[in-house]
């Protein structure tokens, strides 16, 4: 292989890590699995993924901006439970919005007391968290809230265009993300923010406003996540989703975007999701059981970020 | 010509920095008191001397971790994997006691579980620099996975009545695991204040470079303070299995949380370079108290998340507050 | 008196980066006893040369002997155990730690093995810290300290290790008249004591008050070494430049000349700051503010631009009240403020030069449009470049690739295009070498006679003197002097600054 080659490939390694990761997963899954490759497979892979993708666009753009939410888990349920209620009521399209109006007033309110009440964002939503859960459980009463309505189970376990509908709404969700970051002044200012947020204040940027907004659009991500959600398993309750905010910030983190705010990539965080969820697919079709799948799932998070830091720390290539 | 600036910034024994962790103490402490005060007019059971030893035995578990976790918070670091380790911890002592292995070596096996545990992510964060969020995020995955496998999805009964004792006895009168837990501060208090390796700590963890350009190495440091978060987390999965004796690998689901809830509640800053031992004592108390009174006053389990959560937002809403009256910059607490 | 051994002596430092090269055969050595001061401009290879000498970089090639001893460091610990101590220009104290805490961080007293020895800490510490002057408590964190005061403690630090020769890196840029004189005043005792100091500065006036020799570089090479009293400053400049520097003969404004009043400050106070401050700025001038440190100049611009709330009195842009009470709000009324420390509170480290540049204000819309344009923000680019003579390969490039004084130039840039009318500048050539210096002044010039009202606080009074019109003279947060066009020389300035804060002290 070639001087100009070798380095090519090198540079595209190390800017595309977790892509690359994936595809060769892919690759090797297809090699040596004949379960694999089959259409249910692969629909329930990218179907599952969404759940996590969808909150994970939300959060990375959150994380740029220098803060977490940890409220998210509770946050998925409420939404869920909240279209669950009212699906019967008003039709399919009035308990979306309403799910995702319902995502952004809490996200809003976690935006309200990180800036207004100066407590810092992991406090702030490791406390909203406790308060969410207390609120989805007083107004479940511990129950489960079942679902029958046909065309809202259909967004969770229909396809459209060939493709599981979940996943279509994630890369709807993605594309709209990737603009706002990137196309947009408020994108700019939510990197500026992150990267160094007592200069974004003399330069003039709205920084409440910027942190509130960026809270709302992870409240309204996971308000959509938990509608489909919801709709995938037929019901809505308090604990669906345990664990939920920390497998998000795992797939932000894999898929390369800094816990340091200022620099993050989208394409990143959509790879990281479905790499997890692959992970996982790959494990149960080799037979693997649910124990070690816990162990190979925490090593495969410490790896890949190992990788990175030990490729940082020998190679000394940009990030 | 010497500046008259300095001068003007006498401490005395009480430097700003004491000052301020004093008050975070005080504050909790005058909270403690209003509820232990308004819940015991309401039920008088409250202010019983089972009730009161009932709450120093529930504190301990988070008071013990909390210290561990309050040093790696100081380091500026996080352990997200505690609540897996005391798992963990747990099964191994149980199972291992309830196989006939004397109680002295199944609570060490437990306890080097944990410290092995707690060295692989100190490896993990200063060999491949791993931020220690994510490390760690990985180790509870990997803790309960070893846990439910070396438990095999069952679950065991500690029958040894020495062990269940530890949960049980007292000493002058004060319940066995709170002892343990105030031997415990003592120890992370003299190591954290009056070592070098305890200052090194705040040091790293409040300027990193200069901790380096100072010589101190950082990877032992790292390696060390997560081992004691891990050994931390193993007592509490000792005193988990002697309290209820009953253990399986799904206990301890959620513990990290509350006990980092703990730690800052104490008035340990997330921006590290200090840390407020006594006040991680004093949150977990006052956190076992809440869930006793509203057990004792027959409320349901989801208002204790409620109380909790709440507490958190108020207690550093306050901080903020009482750091922006002082001049000083509340932008430092958090990420 | 200088000893002529040189205690340490480098001899054909070649150092390269990569493909870069940063040195190419430099010759220093520093003798025991003497204040070697080492001079050129940015990029010239000072800070590169100390880091090597202070053990963070290898040689590429070239030898150091200690002591006529050929050594090898292999990291910053070996040199300073080798007896080199070095005063960064960027602290390495921990904020929250004491003074003690920090001074012998890494090497503190012991008893009994692991615990830590507390009243022999204090003890050591309080030592050092008299002998620097410093009268503090020990047990101070040293957050609570000013710059000034840090900055000895560092030095303690640096001493607290006995070292034989100590390199001393721009130690007076962020310190005001006072400060500078208490640091030389440092420096002669170490002189004393036969300790060598390396003494970078960009600050010439200081280099010929302190050094016994200098040494210039330029271009990554040694161009010369002078004995202080074989040089004037112009020669000096020349030998850094390779060129002569360009005389901005400034003709200051009549008292009288110019246009209307464009700010105007009456009655202005913040508790603990300032207060009771009058004075205006007219379009087209270019207004200074000296003072020493309490004088509360930087406070003030602060508070014009919303950082700070003033407690009393007003001010107005053009007629109308400005009350900005955040920096939005200022820069919505045509006011800009350059803060004196770019690294916090200027530059965005992740964010490219361009959009470093266009942070405050889209082009063509004064900050309305939500979508970002790229062929607008190209095309504005390529003239505030021109304007400010921007040294950058591309728009896109990360701003921390930039060198001090053209990161300054991408900020000032931002008055540009968020067409403020109004410029408030604290420090502005603070870190700035040379050339960008005179690139910026003219800029200034050029922007002032565009029509805009332009307020430079700086504690460099030759600056002042250089660049304004007049120059207000402020002490222990009062206007005690405006000086007009005909009194406006570095001595006047200095001298009104110095002598008012005598008269308060001795007041009170």
């Amino acid at each position: 292989m070639s001087d100009r080659v070798r380095s090519a490939l090198t540079t595209v390694i190390a800017r595309y890590t977790i892509e690359v990761v994936l595809v060769t997963l892919v690759i090797v899954l297809l090699l040596t699995s004949s379960d694999f490759g089959s259409s249910q497979n692969l629909d329930g892979v990218l179907r599952q993924s969404a759940f996590v993708g969808i909150g994970a666009a939300g959060m990375t753009l959150l994380i740029i901006s220098g803060a977490f939410d940890l409220s998210v888990a509770p946050m998925l349920a409420l939404c869920g439970i909240l279209a669950g209620h009212l699906v019967g009521d008003v039709g399919l399209i009035l308990a979306i919005i309403a799910a995702l109006i319902f995502g952004g007033l809490l996200g809003t309110l976690n935006g309200v007391i990180v800036t207004r009440l100066r407590v810092p964002a992991f406090v702030a939503t490791l406390g909203m968290q406790y308060v969410y859960l207390a609120v989805a459980l007083a107004w479940t009463n511990g129950a489960v809230v079942v679902i029958t309505n046909t065309s809202f189970l259909a967004l969770g376990a229909g396809d459209a265009l060939g493709i599981p509908t979940p996943f279509l709404f994630m890369i709807g969700t993605y594309a709209v993300c990737w603009y706002l970051l990137w196309r947009t002044r408020y994108g700019r200012q939510v990197r500026a923010l992150g990267s160094n947020e007592r200069a974004s204040r003399v330069a003039g940027i709205p920084i409440n406003r910027v942190k509130v907004a960026t809270f709302a659009l992870v409240g309204v991500c996971v308000g959509l996540a938990g509608v489909l959600l919801a709709a995938l398993v037929s019901s809505a309750d308090s604990t669906v989703a345990t664990g939920y905010e920390l497998n998000v910030i795992a797939a932000v983190v894999v898929g390369g975007t800094s816990l340091n705010g200022g620099r993050g990539t989208l394409v990143g965080s959509f790879t990281g999701a479905i790499f997890f969820t692959l992970v996982s697919n790959a494990l149960d079709l080799y037979g693997i059981g649910s124990y070690w799948q816990y162990v190979a799932t925490g090593l495969v998070l410490i790896t890949a970020l190992g990788v990175e830091g030990l490729r940082r720390r020998f190679w000394l290539q940009p990030a | 010509m010497s500046t008259a600036s300095a001068s003007l910034r006498r401490p005395g024994r009480l430097s700003p920095r004491r000052l301020l962790d004093a008050m975070q103490s005080l504050g909790l402490l005058a909270v403690l008191v209003v509820v232990f005060i308004g819940v015991s007019i309401a039920e008088p059971r409250f202010f019983s001397s089972d009730s009161i030893k009932a709450i120093l035995i529930n504190s301990s578990m988070l008071a013990v971790c909390g210290f561990g976790m309050t040093l790696a918070i100081a380091l500026r670091g996080i352990d997200l994997s505690v609540g897996s380790v005391q798992a963990l911890a747990a099964v191994v002592a149980a199972k291992l006691s309830s196989t006939g292995t004397p109680l002295a070596l199944a609570i060490a096996a437990a306890l080097l579980a944990g410290v092995i545990a707690g060295a692989l992510n100190g490896v993990v964060i200063s060999q491949l620099r791993v931020p220690a969020f994510v490390a760690t995020l990985g180790m509870m995955s990997i803790a309960r996975g070893v846990a439910l496998i070396y438990s095999n999805g069952g679950s065991f009964l500690v029958s040894d009545s020495s062990f269940t004792d530890i949960s049980r006895d007292s000493i002058a009168g004060v319940p066995l695991p709170f002892v343990i837990t105030l031997l415990a501060l003592l120890a992370a208090w003299t190591l954290f204040n009056h070592t070098p390796f305890g200052r090194h700590i705040a040091a790293a963890g409040g300027n990193e470079d200069a901790a380096v350009a100072s010589g101190i190495r950082l990877a032992p440091l790292v390696i060390i303070v997560f081992a004691i978060v891990g050994l931390t987390a193993a007592m509490a999965g000792v005193l988990l299995t002697a309290q209820v004796a009953y253990i399986d690998g799904t206990v301890g689901v959620g513990f990290e949380l509350n006990v980092i809830a703990v730690v800052v509640l104490g008035g340990t800053s997330l921006a590290g370079g200090r840390g407020n031992l006594l006040g991680t004592l004093l949150a977990a108390i006052l956190i076992a108290s809440i869930t006793g009174a509203l057990n004792i006053l027959g409320v349901a389990t989801l208002y204790q998340y409620l109380a909790v959560g709440l507490l958190l937002i108020l207690a550093l809403a306050l901080q903020s507050l009482r750091d922006r009256l002082a001049g000083r910059s509340s932008a430092d607490g958090g990420e | 008196m200088a000893d002529s051994a040189p205690i340490l002596a480098a001899h054909g430092i070649v150092k390269r980066f990569g493909g870069v090269q940063a040195l190419g055969g430099v010759d220093f050595d520093v003798r025991a006893g003497e204040v070697h001061a080492l001079v050129g401009e940015n990029g010239a290879g000072k800070s590169t040369l100390i880091k090597i000498l202070g053990g963070l970089h290898k040689p590429t090639e070239g030898e150091i002997e200690l002591r006529s001893e050929r050594v090898s460091f292999s990291g910053p610990l070996a040199s300073q155990r080798a007896g080199i101590g070095v005063v960064a220009q960027e602290f390495t104290l921990v904020p929250k730690l004491s003074i003690a805490e920090n001074v012998l961080l890494g090497r503190e007293p012991r008893r009994l093995w692991a615990l830590l020895d507390w009243p022999a800490l204090r003890e050591r510490t309080s030592a050092l810290l008299s002998e620097l002057g410093l009268e503090a408590d020990p047990r101070t964190p040293v957050a609570s300290l000013s710059i000034a005061d840090q900055q000895l403690v560092e030095i303690a630090k640096a001493l607290s290790l006995e070292p034989t020769v100590l390199i001393m890196d721009e130690p007076s840029a962020a310190l005001n008249e006072s400060e500078v004189d208490r640091l030389f005043e440092v420096v002669s005792a170490l002189r004393d004591r036969d300790v060598g100091v390396v003494y970078v500065s960009h600050r010439l006036e200081e280099v010929f008050r302190l050094a016994d020799r200098i040494t210039v570089l330029r271009d990554g090479e040694r161009v010369g070494t002078h004995d202080k009293d074989s040089m004037s400053e112009d020669e000096l400049i020349t030998e850094m430049l390779g060129r002569e520097l360009e005389q901005h003969e400034h003709e200051p404004r009549e008292a009288g000349d110019g246009g209307e009043a464009l700010l105007q400050v009456t009655g202005l106070s913040l508790d603990g700051a300032f207060s009771d401050v009058d004075f205006e700025v007219r379009a087209g001038e270019i207004l200074g503010v000296a003072g020493l440190v309490g004088s509360g100049r930087s406070e003030l611009t602060r508070a014009l631009f919303g950082l700070l709330t003033p407690t009393a009195g007003s001010a107005q842009i053009d007629g109308t009240a400005l009350a900005a009470t955040e920096p939005r709000a200022a820069l919505a009324a045509g006011v800009f403020l350059l803060s004196e420390d770019r690294k916090s509170d200027g530059l965005i480290p992740d964010l490219s030069v361009r959009e470093n540049l266009f942070l405050t204000a889209s082009p063509d819309d004064g900050g309305s449009s939500w979508r970002l344009r790229a062929d607008a923000e190209t095309k504005e680019y390529e003239e505030v470049r021109e304007f400010l003579d921007i040294r950058a390969h591309s728009p896109e490039q990360p701003i921390p690739t930039l060198s001090g004084g053209n990161q300054q130039k991408v900020l000032l840039g931002r008055a540009l295009t968020s067409k403020a009318r109004v410029l408030l500048l604290n420090e502005p050539t603070r870190g700035v070498d040379i050339g960008a210096k005179s690139d910026i002044y003219a800029a200034l010039r050029k922007l002032a006679s565009e029509g805009s009202a332009v307020l430079i606080s700086s504690s460099d009074a030759l600056e002042l003197s250089q660049v304004c019109d007049r120059c207000l003279v402020m002490s222990r947060g009062r206007a005690i002097r405006m000086l007009g066009p005909s009194e406006l020389d570095e001595d006047t300035i200095v001298a009104t600054a110095v002598r008012a804060r005598a008269e308060e002290d001795a007041a009170s």
